[in-house]
């Protein structure tokens, strides 16, 4: 333990051992999920019995898989692009400007985050049929921007605050005028958030399983769906290579916004 | 403080020119704000009205719902045992899960936020939450395979020579239970991070320097100063949990099904819309009474799954 704190005492060693144990907890079931991928018989016998790629093979060649995997990337593409649109224009304007309701307008963008996604997916349910238009995926590209919106916002509001107003009343004084500032001055100044943020609404929406399912899990399907009924109807490792390939897509983008945004964490 | 008001004090000719562009620039802004308000008006906050609405509307069998109000989704939803059952349930394994996460998220963290050298300090933080991103579908998979019969932890027994045949322990209330503290570990940990961090370590020496054994230090210094942090924690993973669909969903039988599991049952099966609604209207009302609840208790700024990270800084400011 850091800083002279150091005692060859029961507790501190128990706690040792608790930390190991927790690491080996959070990553044995995604290491084992690799090794059945990995592994060419459709049961994961032990001791395992050699290494394939044929599940692989299979995950990349079938349109059971590709078309979902597709439609995940459009949807993530698509409603990451709305989201940071959006969250850019609320925190902007409302860190810019003085805004009559800004406050409110502030706690409105942040709502989503705090309400279950499974009630988010029964109230589009409910407001796409009502108006029907039940089913596209289009309604799935506007429910993830909207439901993800409070990432980029929080990440954008969080870079306008460290850059801080200097910068662009100086360049105002210098001349500029507020469209060469915001041009030339803030919008650089805030890239990295930006991109941090729209990778995090990408990643949660690729990763989103219950609003898609509700919203059209029965005409587009993704990614995260064809997971969850494959292992409904069949035990297969192709599963678990489509996993492999889902940890491993989302390590590097977390990876790209942590690097992005200077640290995500502490 | 507001961009368009700085060029007044500007001396000389830039002044005049200066100042009529950024009005109208301010004016362009706030027009501007249509754009994300509008989209959250009509594609959050109107979603919930019309759930709400047609929680009170009558569902049709096979053909939809029609516009009325009757009251009798709710008085389902209260008169039969199975539903009020199965919310009881999901309150009970809520708790359990967030006393679980917290007892041993916390050593977890606080041997985490000891230790001396920051680079291992973020490696190990970034390791313990890496999997906080991952779909809870692949997580819950993985929990169902470790756990099955055929092959996971039911081959190593067998092999072992521990059980007569390969037994699996997948779907059943051990695999719900082991898989929503999977799931939601992450979020405790980061939570008290946060609040162990921000104690002082010269705290625990002044304790240990006046004598007190590493329990004691621990018990009268560290835990009163971490409580707010694992509180929230709790409380976070507490929500999270009554609200998650997809552990109880793979991982659990019908006994372990929780209101999510029914209410998604309800909209997607039996496609009565209504009664789901109904449903989703008292687990949101149980959600938000215990969220204003226990925020109060904890400080609402807190109720927020990524409060601790850089990423809840610029959310929760005023």
């Amino acid at each position: 333990m850091g800083r002279g704190v150091r005692y060859r005492d029961p507790v501190v060693w128990s706690v040792r051992l608790a930390f190991w144990v927790v690491l080996a907890f959070l990553f044995v079931p995604l290491v084992i999920l690799a090794a059945v991928s990995f592994h060419p018989g459709r049961f994961m016998t032990f001791p395992p019995q050699g290494l394939s790629w044929r599940w692989y093979e299979t995950l990349f060649t079938s349109s059971q898989w590709l078309d979902p995997i597709r439609n995940s990337l459009l949807v993530a593409f698509a409603s990451s692009l709305i989201a940071t649109t959006m969250a850019l224009v609320l925190a902007l304007v409302l860190s810019r400007y003085p805004v009559r309701f800004g406050g409110a307008f502030r706690r409105l963008g942040m709502l989503p985050l705090l309400l279950p996604p499974v009630i988010m997916g029964v109230a589009y349910v409910a407001f796409f049929h009502a108006i029907g238009f039940s089913g596209r995926i289009e309604n799935l590209i506007i429910s993830h921007a909207v439901f993800n919106a409070p990432f980029p916002l929080m990440l954008i509001s969080a870079g306008l605050n460290k850059v801080g107003k200097e910068l662009e009343e100086s360049a105002m004084n210098l001349g500029a005028r507020p469209g060469v500032v915001l041009r030339t001055v803030t919008l650089p100044l805030i890239r990295a958030d930006i991109f941090a943020g729209a990778l995090l609404a990408f990643i949660l929406s690729l990763n989103e399983y219950i609003v898609a399912f509700l919203v059209a899990g029965f005409t587009v399907v993704t990614l995260p769906i064809e997971l969850f009924a494959s292992l409904r109807y069949s035990y297969s490792p192709v599963i678990a290579a489509a996993s492999v390939v889902f940890i491993l897509g989302t390590a590097a983008l977390v990876a790209m916004a942590d690097r992005m945004a200077g640290g995500l964490w502490d | 403080m507001a961009l368009k008001t700085q060029p007044s004090s500007i001396p000389g000719g830039e002044t005049v020119t200066a100042v009529a562009p950024a009005a109208r620039e301010g004016r362009w802004a706030r027009l501007l704000l249509i754009y994300p308000v509008g989209m959250l008006v009509v594609f959050f906050v109107i979603p919930l009205v019309m759930m709400f609405v047609v929680s009170f509307y009558r569902n049709i069998p096979g053909a939809g719902w029609e516009p009325a109000f009757t009251l009798e989704n709710y008085v389902r939803a209260f008169s039969r045992g199975l539903y009020r059952d199965r919310l009881i349930y999901t309150l009970e394994i809520s708790a359990l899960n967030a006393v679980l996460c917290l007892l041993i998220g916390y050593p977890f963290t606080y041997y985490l936020v000891r230790l001396a050298s920051p680079f291992w300090r973020k490696v190990g933080l970034t390791l313990a939450i890496s999997t906080l991103w991952l779909t809870y579908v692949v997580r819950s998979y993985a929990w169902s395979v470790l756990l099955s019969a055929t092959s996971g932890i039911g081959q190593v027994l067998f092999w072992l020579g521990v059980t007569e045949r390969p037994t699996g322990y997948a779907p059943g209330p051990l695999a719900t239970v082991v898989g929503l503290l999977y799931v939601f570990l992450p979020f405790m940990i980061l939570s008290l991070y946060g609040s162990l961090k921000a104690i002082d370590p010269s705290m625990e020496e002044a304790s240990m320097n006046l004598g007190a054994r590493p329990w004691r230090t621990f018990w009268h210094v560290v835990l009163p100063l971490s409580l707010p942090g694992a509180a929230a924690g709790a409380v976070m993973v507490f929500l999270l949990t009554m609200g998650n669909y997809v552990v109880p969903s793979i991982l659990g039988q019908p006994a372990q099904w929780t209101m999510p599991v029914i209410i998604t049952n309800q909209v997607m099966n039996e496609s009565n819309v209504p009664f789901g609604a109904a449903m989703s209207v008292i687990l949101l009302a149980v959600l938000g009474l215990l969220g204003y609840a226990t925020g109060r208790l904890v400080g609402s700024a807190r109720v927020n799954p990524y409060a601790g990270s850089r990423v809840a800084e610029g959310g929760e400011r005023r």
